[in-house]
């Protein structure tokens, strides 16, 4: 079972032992844009004011991902915030605010949120962004599906131009949009 | 038997027929889901009283044999008492993420100690069995 979500409405989730233990809470969803699968969540201390913590959490020591909490096997499973970076390329934070670029060069939108599948694995598999006039009325959040494979940096996120057409209002049109995306044979698909 | 009951009943010596001290709660296991002692308070002898040395627990008194039943917290009970180990008050909490509201009371068997069902604010959580209790909650894994 698997479900979706929005990387934001994680943040400040608390980090939970299944001994009932608060260790922190989630402050960002660190993914491999090459392949768009979490790797892991940066931590924050307890607390609105709490500060980043040393320790970051790997995707495998999470438990599950609930609605009021990540559960946690145990205090082992974490491992240091720098060896989680560097096995990732990019983190999500830095890609928001990016520009949606399509590969015809046109800007759709900035990036505001992304979406996660969060099941046994957890991956992106679209974004939320706030339109530009290329999708009009200019300044609506829109959810974007993503199609397989796209190219991101910290600056951009360039999208096959047929996209543009899929965006949908909501995560329950989200659901449909992504599989109709998905169901697009690879060879037709231009690839950046 | 509820622990909401069970607190401030007074615990007898069946032996001398002198009231110890009164119960002031009860130690889980939350690993194993049973009240390991009850915590005892007034009694010159110490503040615990171990399940195993209860010998009745009636509508008016909790029975032990003797008044030396009370003593201080040993093994388990002692590093369970280390914990944050206090049930009511606490959050309860699914093993997958779910939060079911504030635990209010606990029911346990009267006979073996075993933790039969959690009460929240919203109801009675008889259906899970027991994981943990710690400083952010009571973890339960709730029954397919």
């Amino acid at each position: 079972m698997s479900a979706l979500m929005q990387a934001t409405a994680l943040v400040g989730r608390p980090v939970v032992t299944l001994a009932g233990d608060e260790i922190g809470q989630v402050k960002d969803v660190v993914y491999t844009v090459a392949d768009g699968r979490v790797t892991g969540f940066t931590l924050a201390g307890r607390g609105l004011l709490a500060g980043p913590l040393r320790r970051a959490l790997p995707w495998a020591g999470v438990h599950a991902v609930g609605p009021d909490a990540v559960m946690i096997r145990d205090e082992d499973v974490f491992t240091d915030r720098d060896e989680l970076a560097e096995r990732t390329e990019l983190r999500d934070h830095n890609l928001i605010g990016g520009t949606v670029l399509t590969e015809g060069g046109t800007a759709l939108g900035t990036v505001d949120d992304v979406v996660l599948d969060i099941g046994a694995s957890a991956d992106v598999v679209g974004y939320r962004l706030v339109t530009s006039e290329a999708i009009p009325p200019a300044g609506r959040s829109v959810l974007l599906p993503l199609p397989g494979k796209v190219a991101a940096s910290g600056e951009a996120l360039v999208v096959p131009e047929s996209v543009a057409g899929l965006v949908v209002d909501d995560l329950a049109e989200f659901t449909a949009a992504v599989r109709s995306v998905r169901s697009v044979p690879e060879g037709e698909r231009s690839c950046a | 038997m509820r622990l909401t009951e069970i607190d401030g009943r007074r615990v007898m010596a069946a032996g001398t027929a002198v009231t110890v001290g009164r119960v002031a709660g009860v130690v889980i296991d939350p690993r194993q889901g049973i009240v390991v002692a009850l915590r005892v308070k007034g009694a010159p002898s110490g503040d615990t009283l171990r399940w195993a040395d209860v010998s009745g627990i009636g509508a008016d008194a909790v029975m032990v044999a003797s008044p030396d039943a009370v003593g201080e917290a040993v093994d388990r009970t002692a590093e369970i008492l280390g914990t944050k180990h206090e049930f009511v008050g606490k959050r309860l909490l699914t093993d997958t993420g779910s939060d079911l509201g504030l635990v209010i009371d606990v029911a346990f068997d009267e006979q073996d100690g075993a933790v039969t069902a959690l009460h929240t604010e919203d109801g009675r959580i008889g259906d899970a069995d027991l994981i943990g209790c710690g400083s952010y909650g009571v973890v339960v894994r709730r029954h397919a």
